[in-house]
C-alpha cells in the first residue's frame, strides 16, 4: 500500500514537472509553424507543419533580417573565442594543477570574472573595444568572449588535470624528458575527452551570450543570433511565428551540444567543483 | 661541465600562466581601473567622449539616494529571495524522483537539461508567447477551463510583472539546481542505506536521517552558486519587460545598462558599477571560500 502510494506520487510529480519544463519549448516549436494570422486562430496546434516562417527568415528580401548572417556570426564568435581561450586556459590549468602557481590569489582573481555580473564590465569593455577599433568586428567579440570563457576553461581543465596521476610527471622527469614534452605528449593526451567537453561548454556559453553582442555589434550582418532574435519587431508588431522559428534555429545546435557533453555538464556548471 | 637549466624549463610553471595573467590583466584590471576612474567624473558619451570634469564622490552620493537604483536593488532582492528557494525545493524534489529506479531515467534527465541550455533571449521570447493575453498558452488554458474569466497580461501590469519574471527564472534555473543535486545523490555511499533497510527504517526516516545530512554540502554549493547567478539576471528581463511597466521589474543589470547606454551618463553608471562590483567581489569571495571548503578542491 505504502509502496504503491509512493509510486503514484512519483508518477504524478514526474509527469507534472515534465509538463512544466517541456511544454514551453514544445509551444515554441508549434508556434514556429504558424502565420501571424493563424496564431490567433489556432492557439495550440498549427493547422499544418508549414515551413513558411523558416523560409522567410532566411530570405533577407522578404523578412528584412539577416538570420543566416547572424548564424554565421554566432559560429565565428563562439568558436573563435574557444580557439583563443582553450590553449591559453589549458596550459594555465596544468600549471595551477601541478605547481599550485599563484596560490589562492590567482584562484580568486580568475573566478571573480565568472562571479561578477557581466554588466559590470560593459562600460570599460565598450570603451576599450571602441578606441582599439575592435568594435563591430567578430574577432573583437571573440576576444571578449574568450576573456569570459577563460575562467571556465581553467577551472574545468584543472579538475581534469587533477585526475591524471602526478607519477606520470615525476617518472618523465626522472627519465629525462623535457617539461614541454611531458605536458604536450604525456599528460595532455590523457585529458582529451575533458578538453573536448570544455570546448563544447565554452561554445555553448558564448553562443548564448547577449549583452556584449548587443553593445559591440552594430551592423546587422555582424550581429549574433540572440541579438538578431531580439529585434523581431516588424510593421505589424512582433512577428511571433518568425521569431519562434529563429529561436529554434538558435537553440537546436545548443541542445545537440548539450546532449553530447551531458556527462561533464555538472562539472562545467560548478566550475569543476562537483564531478560526476 | 655545468648543466644550465634552460629558461623555459626553469620558469615553466610561471610561463604557463603568463598568457592568462596578461589576458585577464588587460580585461579585468584595466576594466576595473577604468570604471573607478570614470566613476569620479561627470563623463557622458554621445558617439565620442567629450570633455569631462572630476566630481569625485558626487556620483556615489547620488547613487545612495537614487530612487531608481533603490527600486532595482529591491526588485533584485525580491527576485532572488523568492525564486532561489523555490528552485532549490523543486530541484531537490525532481532530483529525488530521478534518483529512483524508473524507466527512461537518462531520457528524463536530458529533457530537464533543455530549459537551462536555451539561449536566455529565446527563454524570454518563449515566455512572452506563453504569457500573451491574446493568444498565449497560459491564458488560453486558464480561460478555457474557467479558472480565469478574462485573460491576464502578466508582464503588462505592475502588480504581476515581477512574479512573471520570477516564474521564468524558476523555469530556467531549477534544472541547474536539479542537476547538481542529482549528481550529489548519485555520489552518496550505499552502505548506510543497506543498513537502514535491514533495520526496517521508513522512506521518510531514511531521507531525514541519511540522505539529507550527507547531501548538505551539495545543497549549499547549489544554493550559493544560484544566489550568485540570480543577481546576474539581465537578458530575460531585457527582452520581456525592459524593466517595466514603470519600474516594476527594474533590476540592477538593467539600471546600469540604461544609465550607461540609453541615458549616456557613463560617469554615474560607472559609480553604480563600482558599488555593485564591490559588493559582488566581497560576497563571491566569501561564497567561494565556503564552496572550496565543502568540495575540498
Amino acid at each position: 500500500m505504502n509502496r504503491a502510494f509512493l509510486k503514484l506520487i512519483l508518477f504524478i510529480g514526474l509527469a507534472a514537472s515534465v509538463l512544466f519544463f517541456f511544454t514551453p519549448i514544445v509551444y515554441l516549436f508549434l508556434t514556429s509553424f504558424k502565420s501571424q494570422v493563424e496564431i490567433y486562430q489556432h492557439p495550440i496546434l498549427p493547422k499544418d507543419f508549414d515551413l513558411e516562417n523558416y523560409l522567410i527568415i532566411f530570405d533577407p528580401q522578404r523578412s528584412g533580417r539577416f538570420i543566416f548572417a547572424n548564424l554565421i556570426s554566432s559560429i565565428i564568435a563562439s568558436f573563435g573565442s574557444v580557439a583563443i581561450a582553450l590553449p591559453i586556459g589549458t596550459i594555465a590549468a596544468y600549471s595551477i594543477s601541478r605547481y599550485k602557481t599563484g596560490g589562492d590569489n590567482l584562484f580568486f582573481m580568475i573566478l571573480t570574472t565568472r562571479m561578477a555580473p557581466p554588466v559590470v564590465f560593459s562600460i570599460p569593455i565598450f570603451l576599450i573595444m571602441k578606441y582599439s577599433g575592435l568594435i563591430n568586428t567578430l574577432h573583437g567579440l571573440a576576444i571578449v568572449y574568450a576573456a569570459f570563457n577563460l575562467a571556465l576553461v581553467i577551472w574545468m581543465m584543472k579538475s581534469f588535470f587533477d585526475e591524471v596521476p602526478k607519477d606520470i610527471d615525476e617518472a618523465a622527469q626522472i627519465d629525462g624528458w623535457s617539461k614541454t614534452y611531458t605536458l604536450f605528449r604525456l599528460v595532455l593526451p590523457r585529458v582529451y575527452p575533458g578538453l573536448f567537453a570544455t570546448a563544447i561548454l565554452s561554445v555553448i556559453f558564448a553562443w548564448n551570450e547577449f549583452l556584449f553582442a548587443l553593445l559591440l555589434m552594430h551592423s546587422p550582418l555582424n550581429q549574433t543570433l540572440p541579438v538578431g532574435i531580439a529585434g523581431f519587431y516588424g510593421e505589424r508588431g512582433w512577428e511571433w511565428g518568425q521569431m519562434a522559428a529563429a529561436g529554434l534555429i538558435a537553440i537546436l545546435p545548443i541542445y545537440v551540444f548539450a546532449l553530447i557533453v551531458q556527462r561533464h555538464l555538472v562539472r562545467g556548471l560548478t566550475m569543476g567543483g562537483i564531478k560526476e | 661541465m655545468k648543466y644550465k637549466t634552460p629558461f623555459i624549463e626553469k620558469h615553466w610553471n610561471k610561463l604557463l600562466v603568463l598568457p592568462t595573467v596578461v589576458y585577464l590583466g588587460i580585461f579585468a584590471f584595466a576594466s576595473f581601473g577604468l570604471v573607478v576612474f570614470l566613476s569620479l567624473t561627470d563623463i557622458s558619451f554621445k558617439g565620442e567622449i567629450a570633455g569631462f570634469n572630476f566630481v569625485f564622490a558626487k556620483n556615489y552620493i547620488k547613487a545612495l539616494t537614487d530612487p531608481i537604483f533603490q527600486t532595482s536593488l529591491k526588485n533584485t532582492a525580491i527576485l532572488v529571495c523568492i525564486a532561489v528557494p523555490i528552485e532549490m525545493l523543486l530541484g531537490l524534489g525532481i532530483a529525488l524522483m530521478l534518483n529512483q529506479d524508473i524507466k527512461g531515467k537518462r531520457f528524463f534527465r536530458s529533457l530537464f537539461l533543455l530549459p537551462l541550455m536555451t539561449t536566455p533571449i529565446v527563454v524570454g521570447n518563449i515566455w512572452r508567447l506563453m504569457y500573451n493575453s491574446e493568444f498565449g498558452l497560459i491564458n488560453y488554458i486558464l480561460t478555457s477551463i474557467g479558472i480565469l474569466n478574462k485573460p491576464i497580461p502578466v508582464l503588462g501590469q505592475p502588480e504581476t510583472a515581477l512574479f512573471g519574471i520570477i516564474l521564468i527564472d524558476i523555469w530556467e534555473w531549477t534544472p541547474f539546481v536539479m542537476l547538481i543535486i542529482l549528481s550529489g545523490l548519485q555520489a552518496l555511499p550505499t552502505a548506510p542505506y543497506e543498513a537502514a533497510l535491514v533495520d526496517g527504517a521508513s522512506s521518510l526516516q531514511i531521507f531525514r536521517r541519511i540522505t539529507l545530512p550527507m547531501l548538505t554540502p551539495t545543497l549549499i554549493v547549489a544554493l550559493l552558486l544560484r544566489l550568485m547567478d540570480a543577481i546576474k539576471i539581465f537578458d530575460v528581463v531585457y527582452i520581456t519587460t525592459f524593466g517595466g511597466p514603470g519600474l516594476s521589474t527594474e533590476i540592477i543589470g538593467l539600471t546600469i545598462y540604461k544609465e550607461a547606454f540609453r541615458k549616456l551618463n557613463l560617469g554615474y553608471a560607472s559609480a553604480l558599477t563600482v558599488i555593485v562590483l564591490f559588493v559582488v567581489i566581497i560576497v563571491s569571495n566569501i561564497i567561494l571560500m565556503i564552496i572550496n571548503k565543502l568540495t575540498k578542491r
